[in-house]
């Protein structure tokens, strides 16, 4: 595994610190909550935008295991595991322990296959950003590339980013939507952290589709 | 059998009240008597009778819906038992003949209630059977519903994939998928894999255990095939029921793809003040940077006054 985490992080720390810092400098400093920026993305809602290049939509892949993910515009380049259920259910996620670890739901598709595939990936581990740590940053157009057994790559445009409350996760539409295209589900957490409960209290999704790279 | 030959008795609900018949006397049907009546006095002893003995006869159901169809069953009949001259709840000569039961003196038969009987109203019909070759009247009460108790309901249809006949379960590109489907109402099968919805016409010529009609379509499957293949077969107003392949298997099984339960747990709050996807860290950042920008701020001014002092100097 390339030890990208620590780097990757600080690289999204001071990007992110930047651009905090314009858009604190753009409102006047007003501090309202409207300047948060996690506020343009609703629950549920779409992040809008123009893809920055027109996707040109590919044919499915055959079957192959993811073996990495890259998403250039944040930066990251991170091994793939695999992830199944839980006794009690629930997805299992990747090891905390290895914060720039992302793992596949293989209970689905294979990125490049015709449906939705999905990968999880922290936010946040062990007090450092993790591999999903900037995915609310996406942008319709922006490219993931996954690096599968086969030797090949299947290249994703991000179609559009919601950030939804956990209590209404959407596991039949990002798991199992009735899809006829090759479509891949990036997952993470967002909105407040309750350190109550331990959790954050909101997901992000990115919704993407196979393009021609 | 003469009705004329008549025991006196009288029932509620099917309970036979006897008293025994004296041929010499019984000219004309004898009237009934209550479970109150005193012992009749005939000059002659009238012959032992155990009350074990006495034939009973009962309607189900009972309180019933005028015209609904009832089931009559006697008990304890030597003979078979026959309509008498009062028959308020069946339609003419109806109960035509019974048949013999499960247990001896066991007598059974079916007919149809009149339609034009009054709701709440009790009725009867008498029958006449032999015990020990002694003629017993059997007085059959019944009591039409009031309207207050609930009808009868049919049996509640329920959709499920027993309700579904599929041509295949093996899922194929350019593949056909036969579907035959019982439902009242109105079927729709969808898929995204479909080249396009299938349509339904009811297959009049085929029956179906439930009164329930049954609906026929055939469905082809695009020639490129997704991982999993979902098809959803419903049943308007009564659901719907899912197949679907596993990731590389061409065999539907009944049910969705495994989706887990509840949302993610992806991050453990460590980062949650610094700007990542957490909200929560947005303040803090945004905090941060209003305390950087004025730090800016300031040393421009200072640097900004440096070289205006220096100008003046100049």
């Amino acid at each position: 595994m390339r030890p990208q985490g620590t780097a990757a992080g600080r690289r999204a720390l001071g990007t992110a610190a930047c651009g905090l810092a314009l858009a604190a400098a753009l409102a006047g400093c007003g501090g309202g909550g409207a300047e948060r920026d996690d506020a343009p993305v609703a629950p549920g809602g779409v992040a809008a935008g123009t893809p920055a290049v027109p996707a040109s939509y590919a044919a499915p892949l055959a079957r192959s295991l993811p073996k990495t993910i890259a998403i250039p515009r944040l930066g990251v380049s991170a091994p793939v595991s695999q992830l199944g259920l839980k006794p009690d259910g629930r997805i299992q996620e990747p090891p905390l322990s290895r914060p720039n670890l992302a793992g596949w739901w293989k209970e689905g598709p294979t990125p490049g296959e015709g449906g939705p595939s999905v990968i999880l990936g922290h936010v946040d581990a062990n007090k450092r950003a993790a591999v999903f740590y900037r995915l609310k940053d996406l942008k319709p157009g922006d490219r993931v590339r996954v690096g599968r057994e086969d030797g090949g790559t299947a290249t994703f445009a991000v179609q559009r980013v919601e950030r939804v409350a956990k209590a209404s996760f959407p596991g039949e539409k990002v798991y199992a939507e009735d899809l006829d295209y090759p479509a891949l589900r990036l997952v993470t957490c967002g909105g407040t952290f309750n350190p109550r409960t331990g959790h954050y209290v909101d997901n992000v999704i990115v919704y993407t589709r196979l393009v021609r790279s | 059998m003469g009705i004329k030959r008549l025991a006196a008795a009288s029932a509620v609900s099917g309970a036979v009240l006897l008293s025994l018949a004296v041929p010499a006397s019984a000219d004309g049907p004898l009237q009934p008597k209550g479970p109150s009546d005193e012992p009749r006095t005939d000059a002659r002893p009238a012959p032992k009778l155990r009350v074990a003995d006495a034939p009973t006869i009962n309607a189900t159901p009972n309180p019933f819906t005028p015209g609904q169809e009832l089931t009559v069953t006697a008990k304890g009949c030597d003979t078979e038992p026959v309509l008498g001259k009062t028959n308020d709840i069946f339609g003419d000569n109806a109960p035509g003949t019974f048949e013999k039961g499960a247990k001896p003196g066991e007598w059974t038969a079916k007919a149809l209630s009149r339609k034009n009987l009054e709701l709440g109203k009790p009725y009867t019909t008498q029958f006449t059977c032999e015990v020990d070759k002694v003629a017993q009247q059997l007085t059959l009460t019944a009591k039409v519903k009031d309207g207050t108790e609930p009808p009868d309901e049919p049996e509640k249809f329920r959709f499920g994939f027993d309700k579904i006949e599929l041509s295949t379960r093996t899922v194929l590109p350019g593949g056909k998928f036969g579907m035959k489907v019982t439902c009242p109402t109105e079927v729709t099968a969808t898929s995204a894999s479909f080249v396009k919805e299938p349509e339904f016409k009811e297959l009049g010529d085929e029956g179906t255990e439930s009164d329930a009609p049954k609906w026929g379509a055939t469905a082809t499957f695009k020639k490129t095939l997704p991982s999993v293949v979902n098809v959803r077969i419903t049943c308007a107003q009564y659901g719907s029921k899912v197949y679907s392949t596993k990731p590389g298997k061409k065999q539907v099984g009944n049910g969705s793809p495994t989706v887990p339960k509840g949302a993610p747990d992806t991050g453990d709050g460590t980062m949650s003040g610094t700007g990542g996807n957490g909200g929560g860290a947005l303040y803090a950042g945004g905090s941060a940077a209003l305390v950087a920008a004025a730090g800016l701020g300031g040393l421009a001014l200072r640097r900004r006054a440096a070289r205006s002092a220096a100008k003046e100097n100049a």
